[in-house]
Parts: C-alpha cells; sequence; structure tokens
C-alpha cells in the first residue's frame, strides 16, 4: 500500500489511472459484509431526513428543532434494525457510513475541499471544510456526515442501547466512531466536493462479554441524539451503511486497517477483512437518504377572538330536520321559546306582564361565549347599571354574594351552569345531531361555579374574580322559599360597573377554545319600591391576552 | 506587502490627525451596536374596552410588552377588521379613533398621540431604548367603538425607530376586540294603592270596623257636635298619592248647615260643617296621623288643630312621593245657629285616593 501511494503522490496521470485501475480491480475485495453471511431484513431510521446543515424549523427557529426531531438534520440520532442468518455471541459491531454501497468507501458529505488530497492517508494537509453551522456564505447547503461525540449506552440523550427481539442486550456495549475511508478513493476531477471528507463515518460497538443471538432474531441499535453527541447528516443525496457484527470485542483482530487504529485520531484506512477472518459474523448493507431541502411548512396562528352575547344557547334548539349544531356557533340574540329579541329579557311574573313582585322573587338568563388563542387567557367584564325606572328610581343592588330575598329590593347576577340545558337532540323531535369536535356547553376553562372543582377543573389554577357571582345555583337553587322568604341561591351586583366593568370571569393559563357561560338573574321588590317599569342593559366585555 | 502597508499608512497617517479613525471608529460601533434586530412579537398583548356598547364612545386600554432592547421612536396602531399586517386594512364599520386622546400610559412612556386617521393612530416619542421589563399600557380615550357585533376588530401593532413610524419595524403584533350587543332586562313594578275607609281601620287596612254611619246626635246652639272616621292609605307610586273629600255640608232639604271655606275655630251658635285631620282640644276630637311615613301628610288648610274647614274636592291627606301605610282620623265638627230649621240633617263625605304614578 506504501508503494501505491508513493506512485500517486508522484503525478496526477499515473495517480488518475492507478486509482482508474483500483476502482475497477479492488471493489469486490474490499467490500466484505454482503459476501458473508447475510444480515436481512435491514433498514436504517434517521431522526431527520434533513441535510446537515439545516437545524432550525420552517420558521427559521431552533427551539422547535431540537436535537433528533424532524427538522435538525445537523444533530440526528439513527435506528439500524438487521435480522441476523447466524446463531452466535455477538462481541461486535461496525455501521460504515460510505457514498457507495460497494468497492472503495468515502465518507458522504458534499462540504468543500479534501481531506486527503495527496491520498496517503494523512489528513494533516486536509483542505476539507468544517461543519460549522450556520455555514458560511456560499457554503449554505453543504455538509459532511459526523459523528459527533460518543454515545454511551442507555436510552437517554446522547445515548444507544442494542435491543435484541425487542428487548434491551443484557451485555455492556461501548461506542467508538472514527474515520474509515479509503484513499484509494477516486477524486472526481469536476467535482472538488467528492474528495474525501475526514470525518467520523464510522461506528464501533464492542461488548467484552457478546449477547448470544440466535438466526432469526432482530437486532436494532437505537442511537439517541443530544445537544453534545449526534450524528450530522450528509448535506445531500443517499448514502449507505456497511455492517457487520463479529465475535470477536477486539476489532484489530477483526479487519485489516491502515492507518492509526489505536487513538483515532487518524482514523482508519483502507479496511478489509484478515485474510482467512473468521470473525466476522454476518454482514449486510443499507441505505438512507437524505432531501436536499426538506419540504417546508410555514403558517402563521393570527390572534382569533369571537365573542357573543345572547339569550338563547343553539345548541339547545332544535333545528330543522337532521341539521347539524357547529362546534361552537354564535349564541343567539332571541328565543325561540319566549319570542323575545334582540338580547332583550323579561324579568318578572309572565301572568302579570313581567311584573315583580313583594312575595316571590324572579329570575331570567342570559349568555356569553367567547372563544380565542389567546395564550396568555382572558378576562370577562360585566358593566351595567341596576334596574331603574326612568325617573331615576333604582332597585337596590345586590353589593355583596346573598341570598335572594323576596320582599327586600334586590337586584343581582351569577354564573349557573350553561351545561344543564338540555341540549337539542334531546328535545323536539331528537334529530339534531352536533358536529365532530363539539363540547357540550361549559365555561371551561374558567371556573364560574363553587363546585367546578373535579376534572378537568382541577387542573387549573385557582380563578378569584369569579368569586363573588359563582353560587348561582347554590343549594337547591332556589330563589325563594315558596312562601315568601329566601332561597338559596346566592347573587351579586355592582352598580359601580357602569363606569368600571367589574371582572367576573379570569383565567391566565390557557387559550379558551369555547367557553359557555350562563348567567342568572335575579329582582325582587319591596312594597314601597315605586312602581313603574324598570329596565337595565348589562354588557359583557371580554380582554384577551395574547 | 511591504509597499502595501506604506501605502495603507501614508492614508490613514492623515486620518489619524484629523480624527477621522476616531470617528471611524464611532461609525463601526454604531455599526455593530445599533444593527438591526430580527422583528419579534410583542408579547402579553391585550385590549381592554371600557364598554362594548356599539357605537359608543369609550376609552381602550392597549398593553404589551416590548421585546426588542433598542430605541423606540414611534407605535403604529392600525385598527383594521383582520390583524394580518400586509392584508389591505379595512376599517372596523363605525370605528372612529380621530378624536382619541391619550390620557394615560405606563411602562415605556413619553408618548404623545400623533391622529392619523379615523383608525390610525401613531404613538410617537424621542427615540429611547425599552428598558421596561413588564407590559407597558396605553389609555385612549373619545374612541368610538365600531358598531358590528358579528365580528371581532383587530389593532395591529407595530414599533419603530422612527418617530412616525416609518422604516423598519423592531416589534409587531396585534390585539383584538368586539363589541356585542347587551342583555337589556325589563320588569315592572306594579303599582300599588292601599286604601280604605272606616270608623276605625287598621293601620295596614287590614281590617276595619266596617261602620260608615255615624248619628252625631241633637243639634243644638250651646255646644258642639263631633264625630271621626279613619283612614289608611299607602303607594308606592313614585308621585305619591292625594285624598280627596267629596260630598256635600249637612241639608235637610233645602236647609244646609253651611262649611267655612277658611280653616276656623269651631263656634258654637253658628251655622257650621267643618273637618280636619289632627288631633283638636276644642272640641276634642281627632287624633294627629300615624305611622312613620313622614312624606304623607295632612293638607294644610286641614292639618291646623282646632281649625275646621270643608270644601268638596280639597285635597285632604297627600304625599310627594312613595308612602307606604299612613292612618289619618277625620274630626267632624257641627254647630248650629239656635233659629236652624228644624229637620234631619245628614251628609255622606267621600274620600278617594289617587296614586300618582
Amino acid at each position: 500500500m506504501y508503494t501505491l501511494k508513493s506512485i500517486v503522490r508522484r503525478g496526477s496521470m499515473l495517480g488518475a489511472s492507478v486509482a482508474l485501475l483500483a476502482a475497477t480491480v479492488i471493489p469486490s475485495a474490499s467490500v466484505f459484509a454482503d459476501a458473508l453471511n447475510p444480515l436481512t431484513e435491514r433498514s436504517l431510521l434517521l431522526s431527520s431526513s434533513a441535510p446537515g446543515y439545516q437545524n432550525t424549523d420552517g420558521s427559521g427557529n431552533s427551539t422547535y428543532a431540537p436535537p433528533g426531531s424532524g427538522p435538525n438534520g445537523e444533530k440526528t440520532g439513527e435506528t439500524f434494525t438487521f435480522t441476523v442468518s447466524s446463531t452466535d455471541t455477538v462481541k461486535g459491531m461496525s455501521f460504515q457510513y460510505c457514498t457507495t454501497a460497494a468497492g472503495f468507501c468515502r465518507a458522504p458529505g458534499n462540504n468543500d475541499g479534501d481531506a486527503d488530497p495527496n491520498n496517503n492517508g494523512d489528513t494533516s494537509d486536509s483542505t476539507r471544510d468544517a461543519n460549522v453551522f450556520p455555514r458560511a456564505a456560499g457554503d449554505e447547503t453543504e455538509s459532511d456526515l459526523d459523528v459527533v461525540g460518543t454515545f454511551t449506552q442507555g436510552t437517554g440523550a446522547g445515548q444507544f442501547q442494542v435491543y435484541i427481539d425487542g428487548v434491551a442486550s443484557t451485555a455492556a456495549w461501548t461506542m467508538t466512531a472514527v474515520r474509515a475511508e479509503d484513499t484509494s478513493w477516486i477524486d472526481g476531477l469536476t467535482q472538488p466536493e467528492q474528495g474525501l471528507t475526514g470525518k467520523k463515518n464510522y461506528i464501533i460497538l464492542t461488548s467484552s462479554t457478546g449477547q448470544t443471538i440466535n438466526a432469526g432474531e432482530e437486532v436494532q441499535v437505537v442511537f439517541k441524539a443530544s445537544g453534545s453527541t449526534y450524528i450530522t447528516n450528509p448535506g445531500y443525496g443517499s448514502f449507505f451503511v456497511k455492517i457487520n457484527t463479529y465475535d470477536t470485542d477486539d476489532h484489530a483482530d477483526a479487519v485489516n486497517t491502515d492507518g492509526d487504529s489505536g487513538d483515532g485520531s487518524q482514523g482508519f484506512t483502507n479496511i478489509t477483512p484478515l485474510a482467512n477472518n473468521n470473525h466476522v459474523i454476518d454482514g449486510g448493507v443499507t441505505v438512507a437518504n437524505v432531501m436536499t431541502d426538506s419540504i417546508h411548512i410555514v403558517t402563521k396562528v393570527l390572534e382569533t377572538m369571537s365573542f357573543s352575547v345572547g339569550i338563547q344557547n343553539p345548541d339547545t334548539v332544535d333545528l330543522p330536520g337532521a341539521a347539524q349544531h357547529g362546534t361552537c356557533d354564535a349564541l343567539s340574540q332571541s328565543n325561540t321559546i319566549t319570542g323575545l329579541t334582540n338580547n332583550r329579557l323579561n324579568l318578572g311574573n309572565p301572568n302579570a306582564e313581567f311584573s315583580l313582585e313583594t312575595g316571590k322573587a324572579w329570575d331570567a338568563y342570559s349568555y356569553w361565549r367567547l372563544s380565542s388563542n389567546s395564550s396568555g387567557g382572558a378576562t370577562v367584564y360585566y358593566s351595567g347599571n341596576t334596574l331603574a325606572n326612568t325617573v331615576g328610581d333604582e332597585i337596590a343592588p345586590m353589593t355583596n354574594e346573598v341570598p335572594s330575598d323576596p320582599g327586600t329590593e334586590q337586584f343581582g347576577l351569577a354564573f349557573v351552569d350553561a351545561g344543564l340545558d338540555p341540549l337539542a337532540n334531546a328535545v323536539g323531535d331528537q334529530d339534531d345531531t352536533f358536529q365532530a369536535g363539539y363540547v357540550a356547553p361549559r365555561s371551561y376553562p374558567f371556573i364560574t361555579l363553587a363546585t367546578q372543582t373535579g376534572a378537568p377543573y382541577n387542573t387549573l389554577t385557582p380563578q378569584s374574580a369569579s368569586a363573588g357571582y359563582d353560587e348561582g345555583n347554590a343549594g337547591d337553587g332556589s330563589i325563594d322559599n315558596g312562601t315568601g322568604g329566601a332561597g338559596q341561591a346566592k347573587f351579586k351586583f355592582l352598580k359601580s360597573s357602569l363606569t368600571v366593568p367589574e371582572s367576573i370571569a379570569q383565567q391566565d393559563e390557557d387559550v379558551i377554545s369555547c367557553a359557555t357561560a350562563k348567567m342568572r338573574y335575579v329582582g325582587n321588590i319591596a312594597a314601597d319600591t315605586p312602581a313603574g317599569v324598570y329596565t337595565t342593559k348589562i354588557n359583557y366585555l371580554a380582554a384577551p391576552q395574547y | 506587502m511591504q509597499h502595501k502597508l506604506f501605502r495603507f499608512h501614508a492614508l490613514a497617517h492623515p486620518l489619524h490627525h484629523m480624527g477621522m479613525v476616531d470617528l471611524l471608529a464611532l461609525v463601526l460601533a454604531m455599526v455593530i451596536f445599533v444593527a438591526p434586530v430580527s422583528a419579534l412579537r410583542f408579547q402579553e398583548r391585550s385590549l381592554y374596552m371600557n364598554s362594548t356598547v356599539p357605537g359608543e364612545t369609550t376609552s381602550y386600554t392597549v398593553s404589551f410588552r416590548y421585546m426588542s432592547p433598542v430605541a423606540v421612536g414611534s407605535v403604529d396602531m392600525l385598527f383594521c377588521v383582520d390583524p394580518i399586517p400586509y392584508h389591505p386594512c379595512v376599517t372596523p364599520p363605525g370605528l372612529d379613533v380621530s378624536n382619541a386622546v391619550l390620557s394615560g400610559q405606563s411602562g415605556e412612556t413619553g408618548y404623545t398621540a400623533n391622529i392619523q386617521s379615523a383608525n390610525h393612530i401613531v404613538l410617537t416619542r424621542i427615540p429611547s431604548v425599552i428598558t421596561a421589563t413588564d407590559p407597558s399600557s396605553y389609555k385612549f380615550d373619545n374612541i368610538v367603538n365600531p358598531t358590528d357585533t358579528t365580528t371581532s376588530f383587530s389593532i395591529r401593532l407595530r414599533s419603530h425607530a422612527s418617530t412616525d413610524a416609518t422604516g423598519p419595524q423592531i416589534d409587531f403584533g396585534s390585539v383584538k376586540g368586539q363589541v356585542t350587543q347587551g342583555i337589556v332586562i325589563e320588569t315592572q313594578v306594579p303599582p300599588m294603592l292601599i286604601f280604605c275607609v272606616a270608623e276605625q281601620v287598621n293601620d295596614n287596612c287590614d281590617g276595619t270596623n266596617n261602620n260608615y254611619y255615624t248619628d252625631m246626635g241633637q243639634l243644638d246652639p250651646d255646644s258642639t257636635l263631633t264625630a271621626q272616621s279613619q283612614m289608611a292609605v299607602g303607594t308606592n307610586a313614585s308621585g305619591g298619592f292625594a285624598i280627596t273629600a267629596n260630598g256635600t255640608p249637612p241639608a235637610a232639604g233645602t236647609n244646609v248647615i253651611d262649611s267655612p271655606t277658611a280653616p276656623t275655630e269651631s263656634t258654637p251658635g253658628a251655622n257650621q260643617f267643618g273637618i280636619n285631620l289632627v288631633a283638636n282640644n276644642s272640641p276634642t276630637v281627632g287624633n294627629d296621623p300615624e305611622g312613620i311615613w313622614t312624606n304623607a301628610v295632612t293638607s294644610p288648610d286641614y292639618g291646623v288643630p282646632n281649625r275646621y274647614k270643608f270644601v268638596s274636592g280639597d285635597v285632604v291627606a297627600y304625599s310627594p312621593n312613595v308612602s307606604l301605610m299612613k292612618k289619618f282620623t277625620v274630626s267632624y265638627i257641627l254647630n248650629s245657629r239656635s233659629d236652624i230649621r228644624p229637620g234631619v240633617y245628614s251628609t255622606t263625605i267621600t274620600y278617594i285616593a289617587s296614586g300618582r304614578f
């Protein structure tokens, strides 16, 4: 071999001739894996098929392209799978990455330069570019395959594990990665990137005790990437991995190499099987491919908000025929049952022109529904005056959360459970359906009721904004006791909300897919409450935080 | 190479004396340290609308956290239907920020509002480096809400190094808001008027003695005949109540015992029929009104002790506003001359209570 190297140094023409000769004669000798008992059902699964120079996601951010993820071609992991055809105690495995399946081996990659310009096995005169990312201008689409760091045995990031038929090997394995290219590789004359890469392309696993593997058993070797230990993909194209298993953990006994195989600084060159080699058990070649460019799908999720206030939940309305209800339709500003429109509610005895009574409490309901992709949550407020007539008489607001008490002037509001309304598929002709993804009305992720303590509300942090309004269904939910006394449901209303809106629901930890809240209003009068028509307008405000 | 170095030194030497080297260093430093950074999205963005009533004039508070620690001279706020920066901006129907006033600011401050149009505000200040780490807030008064309740609207936000929101953007983002139709709640408080009349009534009109007739006795020029009746009244009429006394003075055929048209003392020996609603001691008859509602009172002409009057249709008691149960005792006096013609003198006095709702 030394003679061959000397000849090559002396002239390019002669070198080219010799190289040509080598290319036609030597391949059959230098590729030994598939000449032995075959490893069958071979495959190589890359954690990323992106080229090595790509290490960011479609938006150019590294945050969403961690080592071992699909977008990251610089720091990849790999999974080799193959089936052995011989029963033996395996003490060594090797994985050699080459650009061709047979013949001289050149490590995959398309960096500029040649790691061994004079093909003497010495890379001290290398002109090959290093894998430095991001690449310099003009080299943006270049990278060489390289094994960086040393994987240790295990299942975590930066580790490897050997599995036999899905069970982790009981043997202790160590990993070594060195360069293993053939100096006889014919450098392309017009494609300088075809020079040797000088990078580590040869992985050796050894175990002093070894692992008995029976013929037909599947072997899987999984390398998981970490930030410091990983395999860098080449810049483009397909590459081949020659796999061999050995019955010795002394690799020098198994292969014949030039160069320094001791500390790996020079790597192996010109690997060939030893004469009459009996240490190789099985062998085979597998192939993988890196995409010169991944499919980058870029989209933007813009701020969204849909807030509706109404007097009927459309999910409770029997639609004509077998119509479908949407997943989060806007609330209706009219009510098919009461016939009221324009978000108008009548509060009082329907048999007495919706007037209030001193001996009985009356209530009414409305809804609000919010959906927003605001990651910081949202706050919902109300704003309005208490019930008042045109001459300025007002029904006293319930400034604290107290029960409804007929005979006492009161006006208040509170949350009740919108999910207790009978849905449309339980009323009418019962032929209504709901679209996929529909969730029964609920206030989640707002905690609006004191009783909302179970799943899924128990995953939320406590929310205090609803504290004064969360007992609209307390106890038996009554607003009077039937004989003119107080009920158990509690309400509150602040007249000051007219100028300073009062927050009644607030959460800051989640987006809001479809929060539906049902509001209950109560009105009571005293005997001396001035007669007249009393009205108020309650506005609800939603302020998402994106 | 030495030749080239010599030529460079020859060129640089005079610059050194001119201070140009220092200037060059300064320019380089500026290039390095003032190099534009890639745009980041404002964080913790929110829009608080003090009212969501469509078309109402209200205040907006826009909050966000600056992300790029560079000099900012302006913040562009463009009100559009959608938040997409490169889409044509469709102004939310009804929205008008042309009279907006920057009434408050916190965090990064020093801005003044430069109103560009009905949907465009530019906050401007002398450029200074962002130092606030908490969200900054800007409150605008006199913004007219959009009118479309069916869709949300957006405020497209951008910060710039320039003072007029031109040039490259630094940070960007948007917030959304929506006007809604409020819930109108309507109810009635029914009109209530409680009124009872009899010789004796309970305070709350929950009972009377059912006696509506009084024989006052034999007329005598030397003494005064008296009688009394009671009535209780209460109402939630916001304008209160009024009770009128209606009828004629006692008469026997065409002979009539006249009534004083002004409050007058009882004078035995004169033909005189009168009433009042207070306690008297000349003669002793009647009681003052009873009940806690002080706003229910007697009319002045019928509230003077020992002074009597009767004019049909007069308001004898009233309240200016809501008054619950008040009990009035009506005192009747009857005097006659000695030459009064004989006969049975009688009258019926009807009391009418009206609520002023």
